[in-house]
């Protein structure tokens, strides 16, 4: 069982994030603090989080990326991953502190909430296939949570006749890095169906909801690329296409068509 | 901005969502009305005719009306993203109505949308999808530029697999057999229920299961379901023994693979339809009160045998799940060749145009099942698809390059 000491890790990882986005806040005279801290403390949090997947991917011997429960271990740890990363890049403070607050939330819930982690890979999932399939969608959503958060703050910030207007096209890189990882992760899903199930394509739910969400990037893409000034108008679609995306993380499991699945493998 | 009129060029989002709305009641009132002239495509070579028409049109739309209004709109973003939405619109409602299965609402059923990949509906939406798609492809593929070359692999790669996929529909073939150990089987049945008749027999040599160790689990004596409260792990394999279950310490003192009750314990036989079973000591962790009994998870020619520790709980063993399941076949040709082979989930076996899958097998037998099922998929097509789905996996990393750097120079 994975979870025996994940109450340890747990607490070492909030510790640092939290630590990490009071730093952001922090007035330093030290210039360098100010400047590396935040990064430091977050980049703890994170190497603490890998830590333990590394242990619980060792103890139950095989790649924990198979319930809800493990893929949100996951995000918790690629989404602050990218806040990081952006932070490092574009230097938005509000952006490394949301990721953390939601990396955060997602281990919160993973310890109220721990499910089964038993041993056991069902043998349509033990292929080559598995782990660029899933990583490579982590990586999506994460980056595609990230643009809609940037989306939330723009709307916002409207709202409050706040200026914006640099919002957009932080959104767009978010957007275009992540919409070619869910492209991969579609069509490694589509190459190793065909290998498991006999045909690449078979319109099973789970698989209707991930081209739903690929069209409605899609769009955005599209709609970007010929009308750049309509910001507002992207950054709705922006937020809707991830109203798409959750329904297809989370939510197929309690659609009507379901029962249909051969995608839902958590008990 | 200066007003435009509807359907005075240059056209745009308007128009593109009057035809999707047109296409929409179209497709509805064909399939409600006519339903004799079912949306299907032909198979081969009525298939290869279509796509050629298809490309002819377009390529046809593109050197010969290279200025009209209709040509530059089906080729622009807004056809693009009313036709994406469009296809997405199909794509929710089949993500939310029960496919292939009759619905309760009579309307669904008579417009088809409880089927609707075989739908009007969906036939419409996917040639303005593709003719969209198509022409914005041959805009900047003839003439063709180096740096449009992610551009066109994007576009076109989707273009082909998409096109390749509809139209190969038709002659996929997916049959299953149900193969009986020791018994050469040439008969299959197709997806409609029909039996076909095969030029190669399959003979099933041997049918085995790699299973995982057992898990054991505590269940409520009056309900008989699994005891959830106050733990976060409710299953333990056997493997992983000494584990705590709520106030009790297990420890699994004898394991036996294959077992069978003799008076109060077990002992290892070699029987068809012997399950595993284990004895186990639980210690009360408080009391340092300790018992000792069997286990076992039964199987489909014995009972269960469950553990009661206390008057509200007992442990009991679960069926193992299967690891691996594999089939050793024999294939025998007309002209009497031979050849063997192992099919396992996820390593299917390649023959003439066939591939030869692992489906299932008995679960009810479970480890001893003697009837393994295979299944058969020809899909002349795929070629086709696969340079599709590997242009738009070059695709992506240009995607991945340029997007940000195009966002860079604009900062
Ligand atoms: C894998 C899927 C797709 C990707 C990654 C993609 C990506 C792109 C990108 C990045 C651009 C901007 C071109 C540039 O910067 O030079 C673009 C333009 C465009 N795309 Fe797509 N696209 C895809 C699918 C589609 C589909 C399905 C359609 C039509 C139904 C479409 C129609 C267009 C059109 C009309 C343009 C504008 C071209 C122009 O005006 O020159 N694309 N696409």
């Amino acid at each position: 069982m994975g979870w025996i000491n994940f109450e340890g890790y747990v607490v070492i990882t909030l510790f640092f994030w939290l630590a990490s986005v009071g730093s952001l806040f922090l007035r330093s005279t030290n210039k360098s603090i100010q400047k590396y801290l935040p990064s430091l403390l977050a980049l703890g949090g994170i190497l603490s989080l890998s830590l333990f997947i590394i242990v619980l991917w060792t103890k139950i011997d095989r790649p924990p990326m198979r319930t809800l429960g493990e893929t949100r271990l996951w995000y918790s740890l690629l989404l602050p991953a990218i806040g990081l990363v952006s932070f490092a890049r574009w230097k938005y403070k509000w952006l490394l502190a949301y990721s953390l607050f939601m990396g955060g939330l997602f281990i919160v819930i993973n310890y109220l909430n721990p499910e089964t982690h038993d041993k056991s890979l069902m043998p349509a999932l033990q292929s080559v296939w598995f782990i660029p399939h899933v990583i490579v969608y982590m990586f999506a959503y994460a980056l595609l949570a990230a643009s809609s958060l940037v989306a939330l703050k723009a709307i916002y910030q409207n709202y409050c006749n706040k200026d914006w207007q640099a919002l957009p096209s932080l959104a767009d890189n978010f957007v275009y890095l992540g919409f070619s990882f869910l492209t991969m992760g579609l069509l490694f899903g589509a190459l190793w169906a065909k290998e498991a199930w006999g045909h690449y394509w078979t319109w099973d739910p789970k698989e209707t909801w991930a081209f739903i969400t690929w069209t409605a990037y899609l769009i955005y893409i599209h709609h970007r690329y010929k009308h750049l000034k309509r910001n507002e108008q992207a950054m709705w679609i922006l937020l809707i296409a991830f109203a798409l995306l959750l329904v297809c993380w989370f939510g197929v499991n309690y659609l009507p068509t379901a029962q249909n699945s051969v995608h839902t493998y958590s008990n | 901005m200066t007003k435009r009129s509807t359907w005075q060029t240059p056209w745009s989002y308007r128009e593109g969502w009057i035809v999707v709305g047109g296409l929409a009641i179209l497709g509805i009132v064909w399939q409600a009305f006519l339903p004799s002239l079912k949306a299907q495509i032909p198979r081969w070579p009525g298939n290869l005719i279509l796509g050629l028409l298809f490309i002819s049109i377009l390529l046809g739309i593109h050197f010969f009306s290279k200025k009209s209004a209709f040509h530059k709109w089906l080729s622009s973003v807004p056809a693009a993203v009313t036709s994406a939405a469009f296809y997405c619109g199909l794509a929710i409602l089949m993500g939310i109505i029960p496919q292939h299965q009759q619905s309760p609402s009579l309307i669904i059923n008579l417009t088809g949308l409880n089927q609707l990949t075989n739908s009007w509906l969906f036939v419409l939406a996917n040639v303005y999808f593709l003719s969209s798609l198509g022409l914005a492809t041959l805009k900047r593929l003839i003439p063709f530029k180096l740096k449009n070359t992610g551009y066109v692999l994007n576009h076109l790669g989707l273009w082909i697999a998409l096109t390749a996929a509809a139209l190969g529909s038709s002659d996929l073939q997916r049959l299953s057999m149900n193969c009986q150990e020791g018994q050469p089987e040439w008969r299959a049945t197709n997806q409609t229920g029909q039996v076909i008749e095969l030029p190669i027999a399959i003979e099933l040599l041997n049918f085995s299961i790699d299973e995982y160790p057992p898990k054991l689990t505590l269940i409520d004596n009056k309900t008989g379901k699994v005891v959830t409260e106050g733990k976060k792990n409710q299953y333990f394999s056997v493997a992983e023994a000494p584990f705590q279950l709520l106030s009790y310490k297990v420890e699994v003192e004898k394991l036996l693979g294959e077992a069978g009750l003799i008076g109060n314990r077990f002992e290892r036989v070699n029987e068809i339809g012997s399950p595993p079973a284990a004895q186990l000591k639980v210690t009360h962790t408080k009391t340092r009160e300790t018992a000792n009994s069997w286990v076992s998870s039964g199987s489909f020619r014995q009972q269960p045998y469950a553990f009661k520790i206390s008057s509200e709980h007992s442990i009991v063993m679960l069926p193992p799940e299967p690891q691996k399941y594999q089939s050793a076949i024999r294939i025998l040709t007309r002209d009497g060749q031979q050849l063997e082979t192992t099919l396992e989930v996820n390593k299917p076996f390649k023959l003439g145009g066939w591939k030869l899958y692992q489906l299932s097998y008995d679960t009810e037998m479970g480890k001893w099942s003697t009837l393994s099922v295979i299944e058969l998929v020809r899909d002349p097509w795929i070629p086709a698809v696969y340079l599709g789905i590997f242009m738009l996996l070059a695709g992506t990393l240009f995607l991945f390059r340029d997007g940000t750097k195009k966002r860079k120079e604009q900062l």
